[in-house]
């Protein structure tokens, strides 16, 4: 088992699939987690799990606007890329949950098939890691409502960046270490 | 075959960086709250601390750079978990195992010397009236750590005779 490609794999999953990491973890009926479980599962009377702190990992935060994966959130309502910009949801919001399937594929797979699906998870990773830097800052106008110079974004980078910088360092490492079993 | 010593101890470090309290038996309040010390009814976790078991905070959830001590001390029982777990699996090297073992071990110490110079400079006072008042400051947090320094010197132990056999 490719062990990069898998940490890849599952830091991908998390900047795709959650808004911020919970941490200080308890039972109770009470806070963000429950209030999300009673609204989505119809749940009232049950205790349910809870957190003290949540780290936020969004990729950009400018002024009340969070840029995550799958969409943004503008002063706590979300929305997903589909409604705001279609280039952006084609990178991110389609080819992010292709990457992780790649990624979860190609790391349990120990021969040449397995390989070429890490290869290709970090032409992916890399191609949204690329996005994110410069795809985001040019479509700034249409996303966030304001125009932003060039290198601009960096002065409002979060944690979801450099989970997703990490996420490419691992997805290179798991392309240059992938084991092989078979001789073919 | 997985090394149960070194997994069992990857999930307690998991259990460390992400839990606050796990419910054994609500009604008779008994809880088990994963702190590792507590001070002036401030409970203090690998995570952040609790203020009077209702407000919480972490110096994580500041802007990089600010954060660099807080996130540094969850990275590393983070990773022992990380580390404890990867070292365990079937498939792992032994030779790649030895040494997650025992980078492992070295977080973990690094970890118990932290928090213990913390600790007993905080009590410094009370420690010269009763040697023992350490006891009601130590929590299950730091005992925890512990054990899983031990699992993890198990596990390389057993590692090194397989090796060695």
């Amino acid at each position: 088992m490719n062990k990069f490609g898998f940490i890849s794999a599952f830091l991908t999953l998390v900047l795709f699939l959650f808004q911020y990491i919970p941490l200080g973890l308890y039972f109770g009926s009470e806070g963000p987690i429950y209030t999300w479980l009673s609204e989505f599962f119809g749940f009232s009377t049950n205790s349910w799990i809870n957190s003290f702190v949540q780290i936020s990992i969004e990729i950009f935060s400018y002024q009340g606007k969070q840029i995550f994966l799958f969409g943004m959130s503008t002063n706590g309502t979300l929305q997903l890329w589909f409604d705001i910009h279609f280039l952006t949801f084609l990178i991110l919001f389609i080819i992010t949950p292709l990457t992780i399937l790649l990624a979860f594929i190609g790391c349990a797979k120990e021969n040449t098939s397995g390989k070429k699906l890490i290869n290709t998870n970090f032409f992916l990773v890399l191609l949204i890691f690329l996005y994110c830097i410069i795809g985001i800052p040019i479509y700034t106008k249409e996303i966030l409502g304001i125009q932003f110079g060039f290198m601009e974004i960096f002065f409002y980078l979060h944690f979801g960046f450099y989970i997703l910088l990490i996420d490419l360092i691992m997805a290179a490492i798991a392309k240059s270490k992938h084991p092989l079993q078979d001789k073919e | 075959m997985a090394r149960k010593t070194g997994i069992f101890a990857g999930i307690m470090a998991f259990i460390l960086a992400f839990i606050h309290e796990i419910p054994i038996f609500p009604p008779g309040n008994f809880l088990l709250n994963f702190h590792i010390f507590t001070l002036d009814n401030v409970y203090y976790y690998y995570w952040g601390y609790v203020i009077n078991g209702t407000t919480g905070y972490s110096s994580i959830a500041l802007l990089p750079i600010e954060n660099l001590f807080a996130l540094l001390i969850w990275l590393m029982i983070f990773l022992i978990g990380l580390i404890s777990i990867m070292a365990s699996t079937t498939k792992a090297r032994f030779s790649n195992s030895i040494k997650l073992y025992k980078i492992s071990i070295l977080l973990i110490l690094l970890l118990l010397s932290i928090f213990g110079i913390i600790i007993i400079f905080s009590i410094l006072e009370e420690l010269l009236v009763d040697i023992f008042v350490f006891l009601n400051v130590f929590g299950l947090g730091y005992y925890m750590l512990i054990i899983i320094l031990i699992l993890n010197i198990i596990a390389l132990k057993k590692l090194k005779k397989l090796a060695e056999g």
